[in-house]
């Protein structure tokens, strides 16, 4: 089997190592490709780790007008490739998951290709190597299975739409997938007077935000 | 990243209109040889091979351009660009846009210069050399250009069969006229070295690349350059030495990079222009509404942008309804990783509390 | 006298300045000329780690795969290490303060001065009119070398460290319990414990590694009891979270033990063969019913019922505790009272059976071993001991009258100053600016010097007061030994030259001793002379290296200490053979009652205020600060309140508030959260001046260790209306990640 990456949010600790160590990624150097966002830093510490999932059928590359972003053999869905992006990004708001990174200044979108450089190499990805936890772990399906308690399953349902992907989530229940619907709201969460807000920690304080831009 | 070992991801393509517009377009640059040559009158036959690539490759340039329309994304900029380019009241504000982006993105390649400064010169130097080649060789070629001497050392170009001035055939200008070949094929050069010494000692580049898609279309410029400068050199100083060879090995070099235009690296050449359309759409994205994320209410891109591209996610197959009857595109990229995070939190456990 | 006249054009000169590139901006186009493998500068973990060198310069780090504790593993302030190396802000010539601005000069002129002043004050005060104040990120090898210099170097009787300030009430607890100082098990015991018990210990964010080993446990279907008056990271992953009060945690843990003794859970042989006191212990722990620690500590009762019956049921266990129980004026007392669960319950001694304190500082283990502490010398040996004393004086071939007598801990020591008793100081790899308690007090102390020496490779906020300033070493440019949280010895190894004119420690240190005539003790070239000369001073003590080489490190992945012969391979367990090292063989109980913290709050000051780190920051932050992508996270201190006492106070999350305390007070916004308990505010210590948390923190020591409780005090939130927004707000105003990294 085919090694990927295991995503097990559960043991998150929000360090963001992998956010820093993404930059050593010799094929966007200097940039991260990997977020660590906070759910609702008022309620509870929990933090969401998301690197690119590498769909099956990847949104992003189908709404690219340019052709620019490919897959390779190995099912990794890579950066655009820079003679062709248009910088129209498309992809960044068309990926479920929210990952494409834009510069526009450089005409140019790059996104997590699971450290390329190092993978082609036999080397783990930064994230996963750094990951203090392991909740963000590379390996194959058969090995990580008996070291969790948590179950990896590949396939998200946003709405109507099934999206199957690469990389795996570790979820702490038997289900075969997992259903994304709806504006989210942390549980045990206490409104108080009125709208709940989100802490100044987790969110911008402009009405911009660049958090897919590098 | 394309080519052999790629998985395609593309949808259901109509060939039918591509061909015809492929050979529409041959059609019409043979015409554009003839009339242009006045009924062949300054046509050169030696240079027959050429011409023949030449309008093969036309042919198959418009050809994958009309595929690559076809892709749903594709097919909505298009659209939408010619329409807001041509919305009357802005049309003259459209084009000086047009011309301002062509200015910064295809004459300076502004944003390769944010890129990286050696990536703009490398750049740079192959861009202007093949351009000031291409703008000498294919009018050439075609017999769109020929020159007449006039007098003793007086040379006349015409361009089109119509007269232009006359030029002293031992002058600076003949002279750099004559060499214009020979100065581009050196900034080919320089800009092809620089980029194989990138490919060679950039970790990232190393990991990308492919050797037909990276390494092929520097050496056929460079091969194509070092030919060419043979030519000059074998004529000027050693009286047409193997010249016939060596000019034999030029043109097939050079039809060989006419017909690798459609595919792979080069096709960005041709591509490249659409994003004066797609500079025109996101200015004017930012002067109409602005979406609001569903979550927290950041504006993060123009309600046409987003309309657009959910139309165009629907077509490709998708169906993002969320139980709210809101698409997940309404959503912020970073609410959507936090939609997924409190997905996961309300998962029960078989345990206890995921978070 | 020492003063900081102009301390803006200070930081304006020697930063902290962001930096956030590789040498020569980020590139993947590079010719790796070395890979060196080697260990991370910061906590005690000690993951290890490659340095990628090219040109003299670190340019770049590399998973080391092979090190069994990280396996590749590596927090933010790991993976971002290496960029401290060439960090524009890192001194390279010696500075000499002249009216009020440091002026560069050359080593000899810089030096002469030192040993000249010192000469002078001793001459005038005496020799104890010096004062002596290491670290323990130091390599062993300069924290021995330190405690040389100190006695037979200078011979004054005051010297201490900054593991004073970390974790020394385990310490104690550990030598008064178990009559030796070290955690009793290695990591790899922890996945084989049933349960842990991680008192005060916020591992997901002081320890992010050592979450690899707590995870392995959990695959293995083990249980986290975590106490913390927050909810940590670590206390929401855990199973049972009982968030007391800050400073009840003897309540606490005498209500568990009260607990496993009703249920008799407790295992009766051990007791009988192994330990002494238990009596006593008992008795005091009678008087604690879980409804009474629930009163005192504000845990629900059945709480501290089900962790007790957790911990007390389960075969196999762990207690693992850190600064949260250690920084407090009862410190050792908390300490002693989950050693007592641990003894009552045998859980000691084999795997999955275990007990540790998780050491703070890179080297706090190796740190408090060879002699840099106020009251020891070489091999945990004792300063009050006449024949420990005379062992070490014959090592250094020293006439034993010439031998000083103890000295006092480090906050006494800076009364001391204050008093005019120490006039002359030197520091070493730390930074009494940002982690003394009471900020504004230390401050004075330092202002009264005659004369202060400073030795570091960043300007921190203490070196700013000092006259001389002589630029050190990362720890990439050095070599040495440091111990780990296990006790597990790793090898630092040198990659690159020291910048300009940069030196080693060692060098610096031997060379003022030279100048002051003391030459014939500080004899050393190099790291490992001074290593062969502390595994004989530590021959025969508790913490015995003599085993030990640089070799065996690198061969083996470390070398747990005690390693007494050249044959031994180490001890990563310790009391297996249930013997332990009082001498009776016998681990002791002690009955602890408990003592509320020095400050309670009261009307004036109705919140408890505890302080902490971030897991983006080191310490004092004299590296961290220094460091774009870590500042970015986390750019400055703000206060945790609960959404309750906010909306009580009328505060606002995001708002600037000012905290005051007796002391002092300080303006940090509020971060509002439900992590917290109501009673409680939290603010991260790691800055220094107007933003340093320990202007508020009280001073007030524990009469054993002396370490200074931190972890409570009694405060008050004032509203201001202060309209600036939290530095993190204002940065992500719309910057993206190359703009911040363009300094716009």
């Amino acid at each position: 089997m085919q090694e990927t990456m295991f995503i097990d949010p559960q043991r998150c600790i929000g360090c963001r190592s992998c956010v820093a160590a993404c930059r050593e990624c010799s094929t966007h150097k200097g940039y991260s490709m990997i977020y660590v966002d906070y759910l609702d830093r008022s309620e509870t510490t929990a933090t969401m780790p998301t690197v690119c999932m590498h769909c099956t059928e990847p949104t992003c590359a189908l709404v690219c007008p340019a052709d620019a972003i490919k897959m390779n053999e190995d099912g990794v869905v890579m950066s655009a490739l820079k003679p062709r992006c248009l910088d129209c990004r498309n992809c960044v708001n068309a990926c479920p998951f929210g990952v494409p990174k834009y510069n526009s200044e450089m005409h140019l979108q790059m996104k997590c290709d699971m450290c390329y450089d190092r993978t082609s190499e036999g080397l783990k990805p930064m994230c996963a190597s750094v990951c203090p936890t392991g909740a963000i772990s590379f390996g194959t399906y058969e090995q990580i299975v008996p070291l969790r308690r948590t179950k990896p399953v590949n396939a998200h349902i946003f709405g109507n739409q099934k999206v199957e992907t690469k990389v795996y989530l570790m979820l702490p229940t038997d289900e075969r997938e997992i259903r994304v619907d709806g504006c989210g709201v942390f549980e045990g969460r206490v409104a108080v007077d009125g709208e709940p807000t989100e802490s100044w920690i987790d969110t911008q304080v402009e009405e911009t935000d660049k958090s897919n831009e590098f | 990243m394309e080519g052999s070992g790629s998985r395609s991801i593309s949808t259901d393509v109509d060939y039918f209109r591509p061909t015809v517009y492929g050979l529409a377009a041959s059609a019409v640059l043979t015409l554009l040889v003839v009339v242009g040559s006045r009924s062949l009158l300054h046509y050169d036959s030696a240079l027959f091979g050429y011409t023949v690539a030449s309008v093969a490759a036309f042919g198959a340039i418009v050809f994958r351009y009309a595929i690559w329309l076809q892709r749903p994304a594709t097919r909505a900029y298009w659209r939408r660009g010619w329409q807001l380019f041509l919305d009357r009241g802005r049309i003259g504000g459209n084009f000086g846009t047009a011309a301002k982006t062509i200015a910064t993105n295809l004459l300076e390649q502004r944003f390769i210069f944010k890129r990286s400064r050696s990536r703009w010169l490398m750049h740079l130097l192959i861009m202007w050399g093949c351009i000031f080649s291409a703008a000498i060789t294919f009018p050439l070629v075609f017999g769109w250009i020929h020159f007449e001497l006039e007098g003793a050392r007086g040379y006349r170009a015409y361009l089109f069969g119509f007269p232009l001035q006359t030029m002293d055939g031992r002058g600076l200008l003949a002279w750099l006229t004559f060499h214009a070949l020979d100065f581009t094929a050196l900034m080919v050069i320089a800009g092809c070295a620089l980029a194989i010494h990138r490919r060679l000692y950039d970790r990232g580049a190393i990991a990308l690349q492919q050797f037909l898609l990276d390494f092929v279309p520097h050496l056929l410029l460079i091969a194509i350059s070092v030919s060419g400068l043979m030519l000059t050199a074998s004529s000027l100083w050693f009286e047409g030495y193997m010249y016939s060879f060596i000019s034999l090995s030029h043109q097939a070099l050079v039809i060989m990079t006419l017909f690798f235009l459609p595919f792979g690296k080069l096709f960005h050449i041709v591509q490249r222009p659409a994003s004066i359309g797609v500079e025109l759409y996101q200015q004017r994205a930012r002067e109409l509404p602005q979406a609001k994320c569903r979550r927290c209410g950041v504006e993060f891109a123009s309600e046409m942008w987003l309309g657009d591209l959910k139309e165009v996610v629907d077509k490709l197959g998708f169906d993002y309804t969320m139980a709210g009857g809101e698409k997940l595109q309404d959503y912020c990229p970073r609410c959507k990783r936090i939609l997924r995070g409190l997905a996961y939190a309300g998962l029960a456990d078989k345990t206890d509390r995921v978070f | 006298m020492s003063k900081v006249e102009n301390l803006e054009k200070i930081i304006e000169r020697f930063g902290p300045h962001l930096h956030d590139a590789p040498d020569g901006g980020w590139s993947a186009e590079r010719n790796i000329e070395k890979v060196v493998p080697t260990h991370c500068p910061y906590c005690a973990v000690q993951c290890g780690m490659n340095l990628l060198v090219e040109k003299n310069k670190v340019v770049g780090f590399e998973p080391r795969y092979d090190f069994p504790v990280n396996e590749g593993r590596l927090c933010p302030k790991g993976v971002t290490a290496y960029l401290q190396t060439h960090h524009p802000d890192r001194l390279l010539r010696p500075l000499v303060k002249r009216q009020g601005e440091f002026v560069e000069t050359g080593w000899d002129e810089a030096l002469d001065l030192v040993a000249a002043r010192f000469r002078e004050i001793q001459e005038k005060y005496g020799k104890d009119a010096i004062g002596l104040y290491s670290g323990s990120s130091l390599t062993t090898e300069k924290t021995y070398l330190m405690g040389k210099f100190a006695r037979a170097g200078l011979g004054t009787r005051y010297i201490d460290y900054n593991g004073r300030l970390c974790m020394v009430s385990a310490a104690a607890g550990n030598n008064k319990a178990f009559g030796i100082d070290r955690a009793a098990n290695p990591w790899a015991d922890i996945p084989l414990a049933e349960v842990l018990v991680i008192a005060g210990a916020n591992c997901a964010e002081t320890f992010p590694v050592l979450n690899k080993f707590l995870w392995q446990q959990r695959d293995n279907g083990g249980v986290w009891i975590v106490v913390d008056p927050r909810e940590t990271p670590t206390a929401r992953q855990g199973d049972l979270h009982l968030q007391l009060k800050p400073g009840t945690d003897v309540a606490v843990a005498n209500a568990m033990l009260h607990v496993i003794v009703k249920e008799n859970l407790i295992d009766a042989e051990f007791i009988a063969n192994s330990t002494n006191d238990w009596e006593a212990a008992r008795a005091a722990v009678e008087k604690y019913p879980p409804a009474v620690a629930a009163e005192i500590s504000g845990v629900p009762a059945e709480k501290i019922v089900k962790a007790a019956l957790l911990y007390g049921r389960a075969k196999t266990g762990m207690v693992m505790h850190a600064r949260g129980i250690e920084h407090h004026s009862n410190g050792v007392n908390n300490v002693l009272s989950y050693i007592n669960l641990v003894l009552a319950t045998g859980k000691i001694g084999a795997p999955g059976r275990g007990y540790g304190t998780i050491t703070g500082q890179g080297n706090g283990q190796g740190g408090r071993e060879h002699g840099q502490k106020a009251d020891q010398l070489p091999g945990q040996r004792s300063m009050l001991n006449p024949e420990h004393r005379r062992h070490v004086c014959e090592v250094w071939g020293l006439p034993e009258e010439e031998l000083p007598a103890a000295g006092v801990s480090v906050v006494e020591m800076f009364e001391k100053m204050r008093a005019g008793e120490i006039r002359g100081f030197l520091s070493l790899c730390n930074n009494g600016m940002v982690s003394l308690p009471d900020t504004n007090r230390i401050r004075e102390s330092l202002e009264g010097l005659e004369f202060n020496v400073n030795i570091d490779f960043f300007m921190s906020e203490a070196a700013r007061y000092a006259d001389v300033v002589l630029p050190g070493t990362t720890w990439a440019e050095d070599e040495g030994v440091t111990a780990n949280s296990e006790a597990r010895v790793v090898k630092i190894n040198k990659a690159v030259d020291p910048p300009g004119e940069a030196k080693p420690d060692w060098w610096i240190v031997q060379e003022i001793a030279k100048r002051m005539g003391r030459g014939k003790y500080f004899q050393f070239n190099n790291p490992r002379e001074i290593f062969d000369e502390l595994r004989v001073a530590s021959r025969g003590g508790n913490a015995d290296y003599y085993g030990i080489s640089y070799e065996k490190i690198e061969r083996q992945h470390g070398v747990m200490w005690p390693c007494p012969t050249e044959e031994h391979t180490g001890t990563p367990r310790l009391f297996e053979d249930g013997k332990f090292y009082h001498p009776d063989k016998k681990a002791r109980f002690h009955a602890i009652e408990y003592n509320p913290p020095a400050e309670v709050p009261d009307d004036e000051f109705p919140l408890a205020l505890t302080t902490g780190r971030v897991v983006y920051q080191y310490l004092s932050g004299n590296q961290t600060r220094r460091i774009g992508f870590l500042v970015q996270q986390c750019p400055e201190p703000y206060v945790e309140i609960h959404p309750e006492t906010a909306r009580r106070l009328k505060i606002n999350d995001g708002e600037r508030v000012k905290v005051v305390s007796r002391r002092g007070e300080g303006i940090f916004p509020a971060l509002v959260v439900r992590t917290i308990r109501p009673d409680t505010i939290f603010i991260p210590y790691h800055w220094g001046e107007t933003l340093a948390a320990n202007q508020l923190t009280n001073p007030v020591l524990d009469p054993t260790s002396k370490i200074p409780e931190y972890k409570a005090c009694a405060a008050r939130i004032e509203k201001i209306h202060d309209r600036r927004l939290p530095i993190l707000g204002e940065q992500k105003k719309g910057l993206s990640q190359s703009e911040v990294q363009r300094g716009k």
